[in-house]
């Protein structure tokens, strides 16, 4: 909000500098975003927050200042001009719906003419940042700005009937507001109606059809207080906030409606002329009374954690105009209508806490008793994997959690049960993820087209999906990676490999290694997912059940996100793996004290023979000496035949309990050979 | 006999000592040992020649030749080894790497800033004894809103605008309904903090979608807003230096009261006002306030006798600050040249 300080100048002395007045006003709560100047003006641009409506004007802003300063307020009473003949005659008000609308006040003035506002006016409305539009609406928005109270004047010769109903609309209807818009009405939505429909939606906004307009003589003013929540759905509902009704919806001082209307009379009279009626309509049938709120003072201690005592803080209370008595350690106060944000003691504390400043309540530290902390389930498992990752030559994405529907599409297969944005910024982030692959593609194909072609992202995150019941949402944690580009961008030897498949697996057991369920882990081929290439990926079981994946995507996913090289992919349920970190800790088994005997030798197999299938076999070859199989080459072409490959092994042959012997190791290494021959055809190469 | 043997010791020494001086390498110098020391070599052979003398004369030449022999073996040893120095040297040097070259090695990958800061902020509050608590993303209108003292209608609801799942349901607009799930299920005393990701529909230079915050909780008896100010005032320092001046300002949340935002001096200027803090010298850092008995109330939590404090930070805004960065949308498009800068 923007305040002129030659304005508030009218209601407060002010003595202290602007910069000054500023620093005071943003300790107070009154946060002061900017300070211009406009010639020999000052304006201050003051972000309100929601709970201050008694400052949404001048005279507001002004009372907050003469607290704060101690400087001398002037508030002026605002007096009814007085005028001749009736306003029953002139016109019938009815309120039908006294709980929306507690109050309303009208009065007619007959013989105005419509022409320019004086400068002086013109000016201030426009150091508001409010455009002038004729001396009568000027009037009702000066009005406004000066008490906070929402004003409106309608053309008489456009209320049809010389009536105004205060009523709900009753049905759904149309109606031109005079922003020239059509607006659609509900039941509930309270309107200002005429003898025959609606002139203005109350609070809100007027109609096109009774605007005061050049040719307007008679006008009837509006000063009435609305019910904040009915104001509020209405405009929310709609899009149509005005000025008027952010007053309306924040609260209005409900006893504040009759002088506002006085003032409107009187600045109308002496900018556009005319003759008022002799009396005005006031129906309030339930007077709003201030609220008392008892404070006791050690209330005020245990809060703030410092004494104020019951006489500064009465003092506090009454230079905020609230009425306020103190007595043996108690303050009794009554809270003026135009705070109806004070309800409690707590409230209280509050205003004494801002005016006395939070710079006085002194620094300290709370006393508790030690108790064991709480973390997050699988908080450091987290911590760990991405730590592995990064050392895994990894960087961390962090990716939105909504993503298009489309780019989850490809991985349906993997996932099941949506959930779905009602109001998304838009198609691209309509649902929520349920695999972290599309983001991570996203930034890959951003890299890409940025010329960086060697990424290598995973993220940690959540992944949503509709829970089966009713409860909290699911909201397991996955771990995924991409990969594209060459094995050692920065290296000066072998920097043109590409990365392959062995690359992706090798993060993924290090991430298992990290965690110490590198043992647990089996690689296992299997039905692909249709976005993953069939011959190059595999599924991966960790503790007996599928914990997700690792391969080469598919070329056709590749082509979504515009790449056609290959990327290399893994996703991994996270909480299944971090489960397993933690289900048990490792044993520790005896370190031999004699020396091992390694034993090489190359074998041909059939291709499609897999590695581990040539280890399980020696290791099933009955020979229990063999401690540890490697295999160190795989070599296809030259002397080996077509849909073959040689396989070096390196075998350790070991005992705990002594040396072995040359028999030994012959025998066992003979029974090796054998195996391999027999189970898998396999030929020893010499 | 005893003559001509001394003068072929002195020939024999003229000799050696000539060919002494001009060995060019080490294997010169074994050639030289060999002629003269070998099995064969010269002073070897004259040796034997020493039992053809008479008795007398046989220790004076068996001297002399005992000092040929030590006084070749010492001097070749010498030469020989300053021969093998000087030819390892030589081969040292020739051996010669471009040690500019990079190292070998995976190249390791960088932790993204936005999860490096809000570890670091989460760990300045564990450090003091705070727990850690996490909660959906996905809530509940009553937990996101009304049970922290926003009902429907209420005009706070403005102030962040919501994406919604479905009718009740929503995407968390911060981390706050945390504090509703963790204060039903704990009993005081609670000092927590809750980081993660929350959701607003705004999206421009300093305001992304998707964001996140740390929020923080303090449960117990005589908690006062003098303690908040000390745990606050204790953060800013550990994360932004240690002499910095913090402030506490009066504002409103509908969860807290009395509330604050707390303003740290502004780093980059020192306080002088800059384009940052936009000449005020002071940058917004966090939201904070004692918790509101509405909400005491909505967990049965006794307001009479429990009183606690309430914040909550965003950690794109301190990520922002501490790194310098001008536009909170580097942080989500994940650019190899933003991350690898951290």
């Amino acid at each position: 909000m923007r305040v002129p300080l030659e304005w508030l100048k009218d209601f407060v002395d002010v003595r202290v500098k602007p910069e000054r007045l500023s620093h005071l006003l943003t300790m107070a709560g009154l946060e002061v975003e900017r300070i211009e100047r406009v010639g020999t003006d000052t304006i201050f641009e003051i972000g309100l927050t929601p709970n201050r409506a008694d400052c949404l004007s001048i005279m507001g802003v002004a009372r907050e200042i003469a607290a704060l300063t101690g400087a001398k307020l002037k508030l002026p009473v605002f007096k009814a001009p007085r005028g001749s003949g009736k306003m029953a005659s002139a016109a019938r008000i009815a309120v039908k719906h006294p709980r929306q609308c507690p109050r309303y006040t009208a009065r007619v003035i007959e013989g105005v003419k419509i022409s320019s506002s004086p400068g002086w006016i013109v000016k201030r409305l426009a150091d508001f940042g409010v455009r002038s539009i004729n001396n009568v609406v000027d009037a009702t928005n000066y009005v406004m700005l000066e008490t906070g109270q929402p004003l409106h004047a309608f053309d008489l010769r456009f209320l049809r009937g010389g009536r105004i109903v205060v009523q709900k609309a009753g049905k759904e209807l149309s109606f031109g507001t005079l922003d020239g818009v059509e607006r659609n009405l509900l039941e509930d939505d309270l309107l200002i109606c005429d003898g025959e429909g609606p002139v203005a939606l109350a609070g809100v906004m007027g109609g096109d059809n009774s605007e005061v307009r050049q040719s307007t003589t008679s006008v009837l003013l509006e000063s009435a207080f609305f019910e904040p929540t009915s104001i509020r759905r209405t405009s929310r509902r709609l899009g149509a906030t005005s000025e008027s009704s952010r007053r309306f919806e924040r609260g209005v001082d409900p006893n504040g409606t009759l002088a506002a209307l006085h003032r409107l009379t009187q600045v109308i009279l002496d900018t556009a002329g005319g003759t008022p009626t002799a009396d005005w309509v006031d129906i309030y049938p339930k007077k709003v009374f201030p609220k008392r709120v008892a404070l006791a003072e050690t209330e005020v201690e245990r809060i703030l954690g410092m004494k104020v005592g019951v006489k500064k803080s009465a003092e506090i209370l009454s230079r905020l105009c609230f009425a306020a008595r103190s007595s043996r350690g108690k303050i009794s106060v009554s809270v003026p209508t135009f705070r109806p944000d004070i309800l409690r003691p707590i409230d209280l504390i509050e205003e004494i806490a801002r005016v006395a400043g939070y710079d006085s309540i002194p620094e300290s530290m709370p006393v508790a008793r030690i108790a064991p902390l709480v973390r997050p389930r699988f908080l450091k498992e987290e911590e760990l994997s991405r730590e592995a990752l990064v050392g895994a030559g990894l960087t961390e994405a962090v990716i939105y959690g909504f993503t298009s529907a489309e780019s989850l599409e490809p991985f349906a297969g993997t996932t099941s049960g949506e959930v779905g944005i009602t109001n998304p910024l838009s198609a691209e982030q309509g649902v929520m993820r349920t695999t972290l692959l599309p983001g991570l593609l996203d930034a890959l194909k951003l890299n890409a087209s940025r010329q960086c072609t060697d990424c290598r992202l995973f993220a940690l995150a959540r992944v949503y999906s509709r829970p089966m019941s009713i409860g909290p949402s699911e909201e397991p944690r996955h771990v995924a990676g991409v990969m594209a580009g060459r094995r050692f961008p920065s290296g000066w030897e072998r920097s043109r490999e590409p990365l392959d498949f062995y690359d992706a697996k090798g993060v993924v057991e290090t991430l298992f290694d990290a965690l110490g369920v590198g043992r647990l882990a089996i690689f296992q081929r299997g039905e692909a997912g249709s976005f993953l290439h069939p011959g190059s990926f595999a599924y991966v079981i960790c503790g007996g059940k599928r914990i997700g994946f690792v391969g080469q995507l598919h070329p056709d996913v590749c082509a979504r996100w515009e790449q056609e090289r290959e990327i290399f992919v893994f996703e991994l349920k996270f909480e299944q793996l971090a489960e397993l970190a933690t289900a048990e800790a490792p044993r520790f088994s005896e370190l031999s004290r004699y020396p091992f005997v390694q034993r090489d030798l190359a074998v041909v197999v059939p291709d499609r023979i897999p590695a581990v299938e040539v280890e399980k076999v020696i290791f099933d070859a009955g020979v229990d000496i063999v401690s540890s199989v490697r295999i160190f080459d795989v070599y296809r072409g030259n002397g080996v035949a077509q849909g073959h490959k040689s396989l070096g092994l390196s075998l350790i042959l070991a005992r705990n309990d002594r040396t072995l012997t040359d028999e030994e190791t012959e025998a066992a290494q003979e029974k090796v050979v054998d195996a391999l021959k027999q189970k898998l055809g396999a030929v020893l190469r010499t | 006999m005893k003559e001509r043997l001394l003068q072929e010791i002195a020939e024999i020494k003229a000799e050696a000592e000539g060919e002494l001086k001009s060995l060019a390498d080490a294997a010169a110098a074994e050639a030289c040992r060999v002629k003269y020391l070998g099995r064969k070599g010269r002073v070897t052979s004259i040796l034997k020649l020493l039992s053809g003398l008479d008795q007398e004369s046989r220790p004076a030449v068996g001297r002399e030749i005992n000092i040929l022999k030590s006084m070749l073996e010492g001097e070749l040893r010498e030469v020989s080894e300053k021969l093998k120095k000087t030819e390892q040297g030589a081969s040292l040097a020739a051996h010669r790497l471009d040690i500019t070259l990079p190292g070998r090695r995976v190249k390791a990958g960088h932790r993204h800033p936005l999860m490096k800061v809000m570890r670091e902020v989460v760990e300045i509050f564990t450090d003091m004894g705070f727990s850690v608590h996490t909660g959906p993303e996905i809530e509940s209108d009553y937990y996101n809103f009304e049970a922290l003292g926003v009902p429907p209608d209420h005009p706070a609801r403005d102030m962040q605008d919501t994406f919604y799942v479905d009718g009740n349901r929503l995407l968390r607009t911060h981390t706050s309904p945390v504090q509703i799930h963790v204060m039903e299920a704990h009993k005081p005393p609670i000092f927590a903090v809750f980081p993660g990701a929350v959701y607003r529909r705004d999206n421009d230079v300093t305001h992304s979608p998707m964001f996140h915050q740390v929020e923080g909780l303090v449960v117990d008896r005589h908690i006062t807003m003098g303690d908040l100010k000390g745990i606050l005032s204790t953060f800013c320092r550990k994360m932004f230096g240690g002499r910095l001046k913090v402030r506490f300002r009066p504002s409103y949340f509908p969860f807290t009261e009395p509330s604050a935002e707390v303003d740290i001096q502004c780093v980059m200027c020192d306080g002088t006002g800059c384009r940052i803090c936009k000449g005020s010298g002071w940058l917004e850092i966090l939201g904070c306030g004692m918790v509101d008995p509405v909400v005491f109330e909505a967990v049965k939590i006794d307001s009479r006798r429990y009183s606690g404090f309430a914040f909550g930070m965003g950690v794109e805004r301190i990520a922002m600050l501490k790194y310098a960065i001008g536009d909170i949308r580097f942080f989500f498009e994940n650019d190899m040249r933003f991350l690898e800068q951290f």
